[in-house]
């Protein structure tokens, strides 16, 4: 029985993923502002951090960075809206990878699974 | 209170202090520069455990040996710190050249007393005698012994107003080791590329140009270089003659302000990149020189479907700019 992330492809997955992904997030306007003033390299590496966790895949994430990172973000504002965006984001990035539904629900379920650190409430 | 040593002298730091901050405020003389983690000229040397990020950018064989940037660590307690030997870290050259060629930009030319191996598009630390250090890009082909800067002087700058209005010549210098990913690897032979400057932001383009015409391994390449008027652009005759010689190659000169003028475009460079056809799959981006505007046209040209790892990027950022 393959893992998750090997049945999403792998590390090169997370390669073809991040920069479809990394442009939606710059395009939507719900959730943009907190992202266009950073520094697009560093981002390009935290978004791919985080794919990698969200595809099941080896990472370095604990609850505790996790929440550290967002932070400045919290303090932005950023609240459960926003984070459903970015899980509807990581779902179109998938189906536009052609990724099949069963197998979009099981990342978004990881996704969601930090959704309480992210926003600082765990 | 945390309080750390150096050189076998114990400080104490602030709340959060960096190394260097704390150094610098108790008037140690430490060399540095940006501040963020980007020039390097802040090395310290430590035995103690560092933070991971102190440690960012650099080569294995000196983290190894405990290098770390002083400016991105926090202080922590009994941390142990030395300042590493200059002579293997710096290297000595002789101003051979000092050229005006503008009301604000001149360029200098360096000779290296020994071999300095750099590639086409780095930069280096320029260390005057007194320790002001800036980091400043070489705009010579790899290879070459004697290195070129391009070097705008900027309201109030310290070390940028001494290179341009002081006289020079003869006068030696320390160089830091080369740094930066903005060159060209064998991966990208074959692509085309567009690079684009902004201001002095020529000057590393201009050595990744002179080596991709040498090694004739690119496909077609523009140059767009900007600057606020037509009298700011500088190195304009040389490049449009290069223009004529190749026909892979094409310039255009941008400026933003002033009367229409024959061979120039008049425009915004953001709009003018971001409205520009090119093959968004293969070709590799250079931008470089003013960071909020090189933010901009990354930003945009990564959205219009150029992939992030085709796109180089170097920030010409000041530490009090940041
Ligand atoms: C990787 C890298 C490569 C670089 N390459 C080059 C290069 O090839 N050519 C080049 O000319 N510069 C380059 N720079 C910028 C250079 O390092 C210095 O920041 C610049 O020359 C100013 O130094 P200074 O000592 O004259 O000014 P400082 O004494 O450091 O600054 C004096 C004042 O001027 C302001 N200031 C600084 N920069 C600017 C600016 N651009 N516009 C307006 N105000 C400013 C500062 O905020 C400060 O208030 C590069 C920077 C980096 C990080
Ligand atoms: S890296 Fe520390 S001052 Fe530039």
């Amino acid at each position: 029985m393959s893992s998750l992330f090997e049945k999403l492809g792998g590390e090169k997955s997370v390669d073809a993923a991040v920069d479809i992904f990394y442009r939606k997030v710059l395009q939507d306007e719900r959730i943009n502002d907190f992202f266009t003033d950073v520094d697009m390299d560093e981002q390009i590496q935290k978004q791919k951090a985080f794919l990698t966790f969200a595809f099941g895949g080896p990472n370095n994430y604990s609850g505790l960075n996790m929440k550290e990172a967002h932070v400045r973000l919290v303090a932005k504002g950023m609240n459960d809206s926003h984070v459903d965006v970015v899980v509807e984001l990581l779902g179109g990035t998938l189906k536009e990878l052609g990724v099949g539904d069963d197998l979009i629900g099981e990342v978004a379920a990881i996704a969601e699974s930090v959704r309480d650190q992210v926003l600082g409430r765990a | 209170m945390d309080t750390f040593y150096f050189e076998g002298t114990q400080f104490t730091a602030l709340k959060d202090e960096t190394v260097l901050d704390c150094l610098l405020r108790k008037g140690v003389k430490v060399t540095n520069s940006c501040k963020s983690g980007i020039c390097h000229s802040c090395i310290l040397k430590s035995t103690s455990s560092l933070d991971d990020i102190s440690q960012k950018g650099l080569n294995s064989s000196k983290k190894e040996a405990g290098f770390f940037l002083s400016c991105q660590q926090k202080v922590a307690p009994d941390l142990e710190v030395f300042m590493p030997d200059s002579s293997t870290l710096l290297a000595e050259g002789e101003i051979t050249s000092q050229e005006r060629v503008t009301e604000s930009v001149v360029v200098l030319k360096i000779q290296t007393l020994k071999k300095f191996p750099f590639k086409a598009g780095q930069f280096t630390n320029i260390i005057r005698e007194d320790g002001v250090c800036r980091s400043y890009s070489i705009a010579s082909q790899t290879g070459d012994q004697e290195l070129e800067f391009h070097i705008r002087k900027v309201p109030n700058g310290v070390l940028s107003n001494w290179l341009y209005d002081e006289e020079l010549i003869g006068k030696k210098i320390q160089l830091s080791e080369p740094l930066g990913e903005c060159c060209l690897n064998d991966e990208m032979d074959g692509q085309d590329l567009l690079l684009i400057g902004v201001g002095t932001g020529l000057a590393p383009l201009y050595g990744v140009l002179k080596d991709s015409i040498s090694s004739g391994k690119m496909g077609a390449i523009k140059l767009f270089h900007g600057g606020l008027t037509v009298d700011s652009l500088y190195m304009v005759e040389n490049l449009k003659a290069i223009d004529h010689k190749f026909d892979f190659f094409s310039y255009h000169p941008v400026f933003l302000k002033g009367e229409d003028k024959e061979g120039f475009l008049k425009g915004n460079l953001v709009d003018l990149i971001k409205n520009l056809n090119f093959d968004k799959k293969n070709t590799i981006v250079m931008i470089c020189g003013d960071p909020l505007i090189v933010k901009n046209i990354k930003q945009s040209v990564f959205l219009s479907g150029v992939p992030s790892k085709s796109i180089l990027s170097d920030p010409f950022v000041s530490h009090s700019s940041n």
